[in-house]
């Protein structure tokens, strides 16, 4: 048995486990949660992997009719984590307020076979909701709930590699639901 | 980069230094848990540290040498300046995901951790303590407690020693 077939499928060690293997005992053995890497959307951000030079482009004001664009660098590091079902990045945000730090991580869930991102800025850490989705046709997809300003926002953010040393990822918010989008930032990923 | 100078951290964001870098890691593990088992398991393993947010947190890399085969884990330790508390966050490679997080902070060179849990469906408390010598030796305790933390079972200890 190879390590990652053996990561599938032993279980009983954390506290999590615990419970999980309570739950696996009850069905009769390890289930749909052992078979994670068999889809292609685990390997889906594999090309994101590496070192990247970031130009970033923020709209000014969100959900304000802005059409008022500023442009900064950054540098972006991607690792794989857990032999490959999610990856770890480092930002170096060179923001003309005030550079700062931050991380992705992404996780990709066997059972619902899609990815969640959280975002953890340096400047407030905090693991708030993540985004969730999947790729599909070379883009991924991914959304969550939030509050802007006091009111109800979805966001929705797109990862696209382009060539194999480009890729963009964008932001956008919702103020009505999904029935129409304004995009925030844009992130423009070269090869470093 | 200023955010990364350590001089404007607070105190607190530095209780976790000790651990950056490479250790092995020698596991301890009961058997069962909270059913008076004085069974343990032992088996080696590997952990790789590192600071993430300027400071304000760091993340590792487990390798989990299980007799049957092993596993990856990481953990995810955020510092909150206002609260003065770590949120300690870890992640199974084997179903990836969040659950709540321990909670805690040092005291007198002890660190402790704390969530409320469910355990084959009754509600446990889970405990963490965390102790040093220095940078070179570590150790790691969980705990379960069916009372509400009157009484605690030592359920997995890790003994860390530097590469």
């Amino acid at each position: 048995m190879d390590a990652t077939v053996a990561t599938r499928l032993f279980r009983g060690v954390a506290r999590r486990e615990v419970l999980a293997a309570a739950a696996l005992i009850t069905a009769g053995g390890p289930a749909s949660s052992a078979r994670p890497t068999d889809s292609p959307h685990a390997r889906a951000f594999d090309f994101l992997h590496g070192r990247w030079r970031v130009r970033h482009r923020k709209l000014r004001q969100r959900l304000a009719g802005s059409s008022d664009w500023f442009e900064f660098p950054g540098t972006l590091a991607v690792d794989p984590i857990l032999g490959g079902l999610g990856n770890f990045d480092e930002n170096v945000l060179d923001d003309p307020t005030g550079k700062y730090v931050a991380h992705s991580l992404r996780l990709y869930c066997p059972d619902t076979d899609q990815w969640s991102i959280w975002w953890l800025d340096g400047r407030a850490p905090a693991l708030d909701t993540p985004v969730v989705g999947s790729f599909r046709e070379r883009k991924g997809t991914f959304f969550s709930d939030d509050s802007f300003g006091g009111r109800p926002i979805k966001v929705r953010t797109t990862y696209t590699p382009l060539t194999v040393g480009n890729a963009q990822w964008t932001q956008a918010f919702s103020a009505d639901g999904g029935a129409t989008w304004e995009v925030n930032w844009i992130m423009d990923f070269a090869r470093a | 980069m200023t955010v990364s100078d350590g001089k404007t951290l607070p105190a607190g964001a530095h209780d976790f230094d000790f651990f950056f870098g490479s250790w092995k890691v020698r596991h301890r593990r009961l058997r069962e848990r909270l059913v008076g088992s004085r069974e343990w398991d032992e088996f080696g393993g590997a952990v790789r540290v590192r600071p993430i947010l300027a400071g304000l947190g760091n993340f590792d890399e487990n390798v989990i040498g299980l007799p049957q085969g092993p596993y990856e884990a990481c953990t995810l330790r955020i510092y909150h300046a206002v609260s003065q508390d770590w949120s300690i966050h870890w992640i199974d490679g084997r179903n990836p995901k969040f659950d709540t997080p321990m909670v805690g902070r040092f005291r007198d060179g002890v660190g402790t951790f704390l969530a409320e849990d469910v355990l084959q469906g009754r509600p446990i408390r889970v405990r963490f303590l965390w102790t040093h010598e220095g940078t070179q030796s570590a150790r790691w305790e969980q705990a379960f407690s069916p009372d509400r933390g009157l009484t605690w079972e030592t359920n997995w200890v890790m003994d860390f020693a530097r590469v």
